[in-house]
């Protein structure tokens, strides 16, 4: 809120509030008791003396109409922050070390309003960072809550490894899931020695070595070509010849 | 912690079976153009080396991103390189095995110590065991990142086989 506003309200526009100046604001003396008061303005106070450097101006401007602030003075106005104001040059005009005092005070109190936000909004931000949240009946503190979502994690990568392997949907218990998993392993690996038995016989019996670039002839084997595109499935992007090498062991293989 | 919750890169299936098939079938062709040479060795062996080429094609598609790949490169590259120090040590060859046994067992017990004892289905039991066995590195693989690897390597194994039983059908076809 800027202050010349503040001023300008509590000086020029008479205030038809009833209460008194000294009920709100009981700032004439330093021990006058001023906790309720401090208490109901310190939301105007944020307001009013968030730029402490501009005070000192606004200071001088109330002495120069001190004369004719003194009676409005004593008519309140319901806006907080032209009470404050207003308050302000009062003790600025009846004793100005007091008011100092004041000043230093409600800074202090400012400050510790701050910081009390700051940590509000400090202890906020962990609760991102879990997220798991407790359900009614589970325990809530931070070991709880990590164990929670470690084990939440370890269940959804068996889920995954449940996924891969086939068959292991129906499967029900941990162990059992994770003998099935032993189990499609060692197969895979079984099939892979099979297969490349397998394949050292066809790659010793062939003549001709395997191309990775296609011949024309009929009676060689399929190219590499041909493999890498049989899986990549672009089948339109292959040239005639291709399909007509290929024939039925194509189709099998997409 | 920090392991398990970075997101695992994973390749494209498609991507992994060409390069499988292109590297697999490089990786054959220099086989055969060797065996000419050395025509006499026995069929075990040249099976042998052909699965070998094929994990080895498997893991240079999969790269240095899994631990078990790193693993099968590690192991390949090592063999390569110690294959004329084993040629000449034959005599030792068992002990040398006795002693990488026990160094594994070693190794084995002092991360079952240092790692945490909670509720893991990948930890502490025989399956858990079983399974580092399999999967390759996975001795030395933390046991959190085991669940990951375990189900990478599978998908990898499980293109490899299909690729490798396409290049069956298509060469006995023909």
């Amino acid at each position: 809120m800027d202050p010349p506003i503040i001023n300008e309200t509590s000086f020029s526009a008479a205030n038809p509030s009833s209460y008194s100046l000294t009920e709100i604001w009981p700032f004439s003396s330093i021990n006058g008791g001023g906790n309720e008061g401090l208490g109901l303005k310190m939301g105007s106070f944020i307001n009013g003396f968030g730029e402490a450097g501009n005070n000192r101006d606004e200071e001088s401007s109330v002495t120069e109409h001190s004369g004719s602030g003194r009676k409005r003075r004593d008519a309140n106005s319901e806006d907080e922050s032209s009470k404050l104001v207003s308050t302000s040059s009062g003790n600025n005009l009846s004793n100005s070390n007091g008011k100092r005092t004041k000043m230093s005070e409600s800074k202090d109190e400012l400050s510790g309003l701050k910081v009390d936000g700051e940590s509000s909004k400090l202890s906020e931000p962990p609760k991102d960072y879990i997220h798991v949240r407790a359900r009614r009946g589970q325990a809530t503190d931070s070991h709880s809550l990590a164990e929670r979502a470690r084990r939440e994690k370890i269940s959804e990568r068996m889920r995954i490894l449940q996924d891969l392997v086939p068959g292991c949907n129906k499967v029900i218990g941990k162990a059992l899931v994770l003998d099935e998993i032993i189990n499609y392993i060692q197969s895979l690996q079984h099939q892979v020695e099979f297969l490349s038995m397998k394949l050292e016989a066809v790659n010793t019996r062939m003549n001709t070595p395997i191309e990775r670039y296609p011949t024309k002839d009929v009676g060689h084997p399929p190219p590499f070509d041909a493999t890498g595109l049989l899986f990549s499935g672009q089948e339109s992007q292959q040239p005639e010849w291709l399909h007509m090498q290929l024939g039925s062991s194509f189709e099998r293989g997409t | 912690m920090s392991s398990a919750s970075q997101q695992p890169t994973s390749i494209n299936p498609i991507h992994l079976k060409n390069q499988f098939a292109l590297r697999f079938v490089r990786a054959l062709n220099t086989i055969k153009n060797q065996k000419g040479s050395a025509h006499d060795t026995q069929m075990h062996c040249r099976s042998r080396r052909v699965k070998i080429a094929a994990y080895t094609a498997m893991a240079s598609v999969v790269g240095s991103r899994r631990s078990w790949s790193r693993a099968v490169l590690w192991k390949i590259r090592n063999r390569s390189r110690n294959q004329d120090l084993l040629r000449n040590k034959i005599m030792t060859n068992h002990h040398r095995r006795r002693r990488h046994a026990k160094l594994c067992m070693k190794r084995r017990n002092r991360n079952s110590i240092r790692e945490d004892v909670y509720l893991n289905p990948f930890r502490y039991s025989v399956q858990e065991s079983k399974l580092r066995k399999m999967v390759p590195g996975g001795r030395n693989m933390d046991s959190w990142c085991l669940g990951d690897e375990i189900a990478d390597y599978i998908k990898c194994l499980a293109a490899q086989v299909e690729v490798m039983q396409t290049l069956v059908d298509l060469y006995t076809v023909t």
